[in-house]
């Protein structure tokens, strides 16, 4: 079970940079084949809730596939939470690195951008043909310094909030004002919620008044429901720790007093409306 | 993992909501008359945003006044900080943590009026005077008087525990006093620690320079895409400005404005090469010599 968040060179960007020397990321022409791909191991997430894996891999950037092989670069990605003013720079001379962290540096969740570095200086005489750069590099002599960025990844972040969980798609066979809830365990663990049109573009449309809100606390009090009935009275059932978010919304629902899916006095309503109270305006007069 | 006592989450961002619903509404009115009074602001937060219950942190022994609160002296910040430093970055990034901390204060007393949250600017100006200067404008109907009532509002909750709703995360360290005691005392002891520049003095230079300046750096340390993309960056940079600092008295870099040049000149950098990988005093070599070209720059 893993998520892959990839980029490449051909990829749109919102701004074009000039630089001593060629990058691969999203927009930047520099490898015009090149491919940034960062698969996230769910499986392999070493000690649950304070660590994740996850694994560099490269394509048709055949001049950085050489540096890796000579082991010229770093592997590496930047674990921050702003919020705590939290800043790490995890790094590896493996492809595949466990990024880990404390839970009590950290005030939210955190956010992940992956990147490869030189590990070392760099001198390297261009063939853009051979290297697969573009041909304006063709013929320059690159000097990277310790720690230029050779590649960058796409910001993520695991989302392992309540909200974070639930993937919202329109189900065009529902009636006006229905909606579905069902797990999902294809990338992590998700809750997919399929809503009726009017519902779907409602929602769509972020409405945050009183109706907006209501509905979202009863979508959540729905997923609740299916995660105490595909987890919930069975102690021994701890499948759900192998999903992060999952633990980190155990987790939650402790800082909370809240009690956990497995436990006798967990109903999903209350829960719910303890998270996330139904909004009513009362107009008394 | 220690939870700690605080006001109730959902409850405490509802009221910050609330109040800034309507400058110079009903319920700001409320509230900055409750303000005047010790017990009734504590009742008004209380029936609003209860507390959660929890550990509860020291309280701080030192001497508290209406002045003092709005920039607590560095030695006060430093007993602060002895006094929480078992807290973590996950319970002190918490507006409604440290709004339970200063209202544990006003009850306790150490914390004599809540007016005093409201103090801001002139120093002749009391809280209470700025409150009742801002509350005669709105009842006579003059203009202005809503924006003084709603500047006011904001004033009381920045200081109490920060006010994220409208100040992103930055708030809790720049505007909520205790917090930013704390987190301000925790940066100059970890750049201590690294042994760079030995003189507590200069470092608190720099972080004490102005309340901008800091702002600006605490800015740079919570934005999602900042130039310090690690806590050695942060620590280089701060170090080699005390150094700075140190050997040239006069330096324009004290000004906020050489201190944005000199930030964008570092991301310029960085943008090509990522700093947080290098070691301390590598990084530290290169924002020296960034500060000495910001230096010498003719000011604009």
């Amino acid at each position: 079970m893993s998520g892959i968040i990839e980029i490449r060179a051909s990829d749109p960007a919102s701004a074009s940079r000039a630089l001593p020397w060629p990058i691969l990321e999203a927009g930047n022409v520099g490898y015009p084949k090149g491919v940034y791909r960062v698969v996230v191991d769910y499986q392999r997430v070493k000690t649950l809730g304070k660590a994740v894996s996850i694994t560099h891999e490269i394509e048709g950037a055949p001049l950085i596939q050489r540096w890796m092989s000579a082991r010229k670069l770093r592997f590496a990605c930047a674990v921050a939470v702003p919020r705590s003013a939290y800043r790490a720079l995890e790094e590896s001379s493996e492809a595949t690195q466990v990024l880990q962290w404390e839970p009590e540096d950290l005030g939210s969740h955190p956010v992940f951008s992956p990147m490869i570095l030189a590990n070392e200086p760099i001198e390297h005489a261009v063939d853009a043909a051979r290297d697969d750069l573009d041909p304006l590099w063709n013929g320059l002599t690159l000097k990277l310094p310790k720690g230029a960025r050779v590649a960058i990844g796409q910001i993520f972040a695991l989302k392992s909030g309540l909200l974070g969980l639930l993937d919202f798609s329109l189900e065009e066979s529902l009636q006006a004002g229905q909606f579905k809830v069902e797990p999902s365990q294809e990338d992590g663990f998700k809750f997919k919620v399929r809503l009726a049109h009017d519902l779907y573009g409602y929602l769509k449309g972020g409405r945050k008044e009183e109706a907006g809100a209501n509905i979202m606390t009863h979508v959540v009090s729905a997923a609740l429901g299916v995660l105490a009935s595909k987890y919930g009275m069975n102690d021994d059932n701890e499948d759900w720790r192998s999903y992060p978010n999952l633990e980190a919304l155990a987790t939650l629902l402790e800082q909370r007093g809240l009690p956990r899916w497995s436990e006798e006095t967990f109903d999903p309503a209350w829960v719910a409306t303890t998270l996330h109270p139904h909004r009513i305006s009362l107009d008394l007069q | 993992m220690t939870n700690f006592a605080e006001r109730d989450d959902a409850a405490h961002t509802r009221l910050h909501r609330d109040l800034l619903k309507e400058k110079g509404g009903e319920l700001q009115r409320q509230f900055l008359t409750a303000t005047k009074n010790r017990n009734d602001f504590i009742a008004f937060v209380d029936t609003r945003a209860g507390e959660t219950p929890g550990a509860s942190v020291g309280l701080f022994q030192g001497a508290i006044t209406e002045s003092s609160l709005k920039e607590f002296p560095a030695s006060s910040e430093q007993a602060m900080y002895d006094t929480w430093k078992d807290l973590t970055p996950r319970v002190a990034c918490r507006t409604s943590f440290w709004s339970n901390v200063t209202l544990r204060h006003l009850r306790s007393g150490v914390i004599r009026e809540a007016s005093w949250l409201a103090t801001n600017g002139g120093k002749n100006e009391t809280g209470t005077e700025r409150i009742d200067r801002a509350l005669a404008r709105l009842e006579r109907g003059l203009s202005g008087g809503a924006k003084q009532v709603d500047d006011c509002v904001r004033t009381v909750l920045r200081r109490m525990g920060g006010l994220p709703v409208e100040r992103s995360h930055r708030s809790v360290l720049v505007d909520c006093s205790f917090g930013r005691a704390w987190w301000r005392e925790r940066l100059i002891r970890r750049i201590l620690r690294r042994g760079g520049v030995e003189n507590r003095q200069a470092i608190q230079d720099v972080v004490r320079c102005s309340q901008t300046y800091w702002e600006r750096l605490v800015s740079m340390i919570v934005s999602r895409g900042s130039v310090f993309g690690s806590v050695t960056v942060q620590d280089a940079f701060i170090n080699s400005m005390a150094k700075h600092f140190g050997d040239n008295p006069n330096t324009q870099l004290k000004t906020a404005t050489s201190l944005t040049a000199a930030l964008r000149r570092l991301s310029n950098i960085a943008a090509a090469r990522e700093l947080g990988f290098l070691e301390f005093d590598e990084v530290g070599a290169i924002v020296d010599d960034v500060l000495l070209r910001i230096a010498q720059a003719k000011p604009s």
